[in-house]
């Protein structure tokens, strides 16, 4: 499961991120919703541990994120916003490197790349340099790492950045079905419709403060909206998107 | 091995898998498929690392060829050290900081269950092999040849001592980045890093002009070092010392140099061990976040020689990635001080008619050539090569954007060091309009041999991935011009100096070669820029 407790950050003097209060529980997919720039992937990157907290405290799988940042990283499955890969290197040598660090077994090791590729869709690229791949293809292979070493927690940024239709459709379930397994999985998207579809219950948050928490349905009627992506606009304080759009077209012209 | 590892406290599988991930990276990247957009033939990593290979082999070879010439044991231990020393601290300074301090890995990388200390196990076997590597090919030759001519316990001395001082050289280095990752905030780091970077260099490239002074100043066989206490301070007289011992030759000082490599060894490697690998981890990562909290900086102002177009793109460019770019940062704060100690022993090198102290204008020439050289072969490699997209996607012109990389050199950085120098030169020489006309022949002379250079290899700025290693070979065989540059340059410093209309000879002639070089330059950029892909 993952836990935060009056989660804090700050870069300088701009406070990324305020008095977080997080839980997802296992078996529970929680969709984390926010503009851009509103604290998401602050708290990702705090969950994960590739960056501290200025104050507060996180658990994730049972362990302190500052305390036991390894036994963390031993449990959780990463997909981040923007992958960086070792592009000169092939997807199945990508994932021998993931599945060493992870200590999985040789003999595992290698049929579980063999069958995650293949499912994927990616056992005809398996040996070509990820240089080569599409943003597709490399997406696919950031999943496949996340999964590679059976995580007790999934932290999924944009999971279906770049994905075509049917592979989206295919990592849906399957996150569906790890949720049902007892995997506790965090999920960080901008597409309201598969975060209202995909999640049991969803955190939103602005400008690092959390604005609201329920199921989909609790938070429209919440805000009386009509639709998630209305009371989203709500909570973030989003002007009128024809408004928007006509002062943008007027600054065009304006040049 | 899997013991030894261990013993350490390094996770072993994961230490070997990041190992060999990380040097298979290495020979692959400037092979097709993640080479930017370099058009000349994109021959394949492994076969450019055996070319790299084969120059310091060469370079090894002629080390070893000047260990045989000279008489004296003790002096050419020296030269050889010190050439390990400049070669594995270059190395260091040019192309391997990256790899101790850059958090891009950590983005890969940092949501992994390694620990620390084997991520810095890692790292440091990466450099390791780079430096250990370059030290066998410049060392060996010397190793045999200190066998032959010596005995073998000489040569057998000399083999420890490379290797000894390959591995103080880069620890020391390593230590001190790492060292102060530790000691300073990340948010101060990348400043206080750029002043450790200037002064390794000048410890580095110091230590070089201290040996090429004393070898220049007698005839080459019979070259000897006049025993001095401060020797010791210098590091290369340490590992000379072993050879000493082992010949027989048993003196309290090389016992003293001996006994300080070991005692400096040891020190360092607990250090790594111990206090500087522990958090090694999070320091990068703290080092990933200060960049992202970093607050924006005054926009560049606008100066009146690059106003718009590529030309503009290109100089704005280069300002910002001095200002973020750590490893273009690094490579530039690396060569500032070898042309600024040129610019030292220039200042005070020479004599005049009267014995009198007078500048030596042929060196302060050297380093104004060298600084921009160096300075353009710095320009084409980026860890951010893969946003050369926009010189794809948007209609620039592509060979304006790599002529402009030339210009930009000369506006931002030609013309400052010339006005300084002049500045600096004024206080010597009597006749200033003699100066001034001086001023414009070198600077001629520097912006020919920056067309020559883009001539050579025409590269869109920032477009090509950092190759390991390839800052070195090109800061050794630009050492090597300018060495023999300096054979050429007093006659025609003396030449020019005679007379003020030989000098106005000498400006029209380059500007003339200038017009020819660029309109060369123009046909070759242009003929090529269409044949250029983004392919990163």
């Amino acid at each position: 499961m993952i836990l935060t407790e009056k989660l804090s950050r700050s870069y300088g003097e701009k406070k990324a991120l305020v008095d977080l209060d997080l839980r997802v529980e296992p078996g529970e997919i929680v969709g984390f919703l926010g503009p851009n720039g509103a604290g998401k992937s602050t708290t990702v990157r705090i969950l994960t541990g590739l960056i501290r907290p200025t104050s507060g405290r996180a658990w994730v799988a049972g362990y302190d994120v500052l305390e036991q940042p390894l036994e963390v990283k031993r449990r959780i499955g990463y997909v981040p916003e923007t992958p960086a890969l070792y592009d000169a290197l092939t997807g199945d040598e990508f994932l021998e490197l993931v599945a060493c660090l992870h200590h999985v077994d040789p003999a595992n090791s290698f049929f579980r790349r063999v069958e995650l590729l293949e499912r994927l869709g990616l056992g005809e690229a398996r040996d070509k340099r990820m240089a080569e791949y599409s943003k597709g293809m490399r997406q696919k292979v950031v999943i496949a790492a996340a999964l590679l070493h059976r995580p007790e927690v999934l932290i999924l940024d944009e999971p279906f950045d770049g994905l075509d239709a049917n592979s989206a459709a295919v990592v849906k379930e399957l996150i569906k079905r790890l949720a049902e397994q007892g995997c506790a999985i965090l999920f960080c998207s901008h597409i309201l419709e598969v975060v209202e579809r995909v999640c049991s219950r969803i955190v939103v948050i602005d400008r690092g403060h959390k604005v609201a928490e329920g199921t989909a349905e609790e938070i429209r009627l919440s805000m009386g909206a009509a639709t998630l992506e209305e009371a989203f606009g709500r909570l973030t304080g989003a002007e009128d998107v024809g408004v928007a759009a006509a002062d943008l077209l007027a600054a065009l012209d304006e040049v | 091995m899997r013991r030894l590892i261990t013993a350490l406290g390094v996770d072993y599988d994961q230490w070997r898998a990041l190992t060999v991930a990380w040097l298979k990276l290495d020979v692959r990247v400037g092979s097709a498929g993640v080479a930017g957009m370099d058009w000349s033939d994109r021959s394949k990593g492994a076969s450019a690392l055996l070319g790299r290979a084969f120059f310091y082999g060469v370079l090894g070879l002629f080390v070893g060829a000047l260990v045989f010439l000279l008489r004296d044991r003790f002096a050419a231990a020296l030269i050889v050290y010190s050439y390990i020393l400049v070669t594995v601290g270059t190395a260091m300074l040019m192309d391997l900081n990256g790899v101790i301090l850059s958090p891009t890995d950590y983005g890969v990388l940092g949501f992994r269950p390694i620990p620390s200390r084997t991520y810095f196990a890692a790292k440091l076997t990466n450099v390791l092999v780079y430096t250990l590597s370059l030290a066998s090919l410049i060392g060996l030759p010397s190793t045999l040849t200190f066998g032959i001519r010596h005995g073998i316990g000489a040569g057998l001395a000399s083999l420890v001592a490379l290797y000894a001082c390959a591995m103080t050289a880069t620890l020391a280095i390593v230590a001190g980045y790492a060292g102060l990752a530790r000691a300073v905030g990340p948010e101060r780091l990348r400043s206080v890093l750029s002043w450790l970077q200037l002064v390794f260099s000048f410890f580095v490239y110091g230590g070089y002009f201290a040996v090429s002074q004393l070898v220049g100043r007698s005839a080459l066989t019979n070259f000897a070092v006049p025993w001095s206490p401060w020797l010791l301070l210098y590091p290369g007289t340490w590992f000379a010392g072993y050879i000493e011992l082992a010949a027989g030759s048993v003196r309290a000082p090389h016992l003293a140099g001996v006994i300080a490599s070991v005692v400096a060894l040891a020190a360092l490697a607990i250090s790594m061990r111990d206090r500087l690998s522990l958090d090694y981890v999070e320091r990068l990562g703290a080092l990933m976040s200060a960049s992202a909290g970093k607050p924006a900086r005054r926009p560049a102002r606008r100066s009146w020689f690059f106003r718009s177009g590529e030309a503009r793109a290109v100089a704005v460019l280069v300002r910002s990635q001095f200002r973020n770019d750590l490893r273009f940062r690094m490579g530039v704060l690396a060569i500032l001080p070898l042309t600024l100690l040129y610019l030292l022993i220039g200042m005070s090198g020479g004599r005049g008619a009267d014995g009198a102290r007078v500048p030596d204008l042929a060196l302060v020439s050297m380093a104004v050539l060298l600084f921009p050289l160096m300075l353009k072969a710095q320009l084409a490699h980026s860890e951010a090569f893969r946003a050369a997209w926009i010189f794809f996607a948007t209609p620039a012109d592509r060979s304006r954007l790599i002529q402009s990389a030339q210009r930009v050199v000369v506006a931002f950085f030609i013309v400052p060091y010339l006005v300084f120098v002049g500045a600096l030169l004024a206080f010597f020489v009597d006749d200033l309009v003699w100066l001034a006309g001086w001023l414009v022949v070198v600077g001629l002379m520097s912006n020919l041999v920056l067309l020559a250079e883009t001539l050579v290899k025409p590269v869109v700025p920032f477009s090509l991935p950092p190759g390991k290693m390839d800052g070195t070979s090109k800061m050794i065989w630009i050492m090597i011009l300018v060495g023999v540059l300096g054979g050429v340059l007093p006659f025609l410093v003396g030449w020019l100096a005679s007379n003020p209309g030989k000098l106005g000879a000498a400006a029209a002639a380059l500007i003339a070669a200038s017009v020819i070089f660029a309109r060369l330059v123009r046909l070759r950029v242009e003929r090529a820029a269409t044949q250029l892909e983004y392919q990163a």
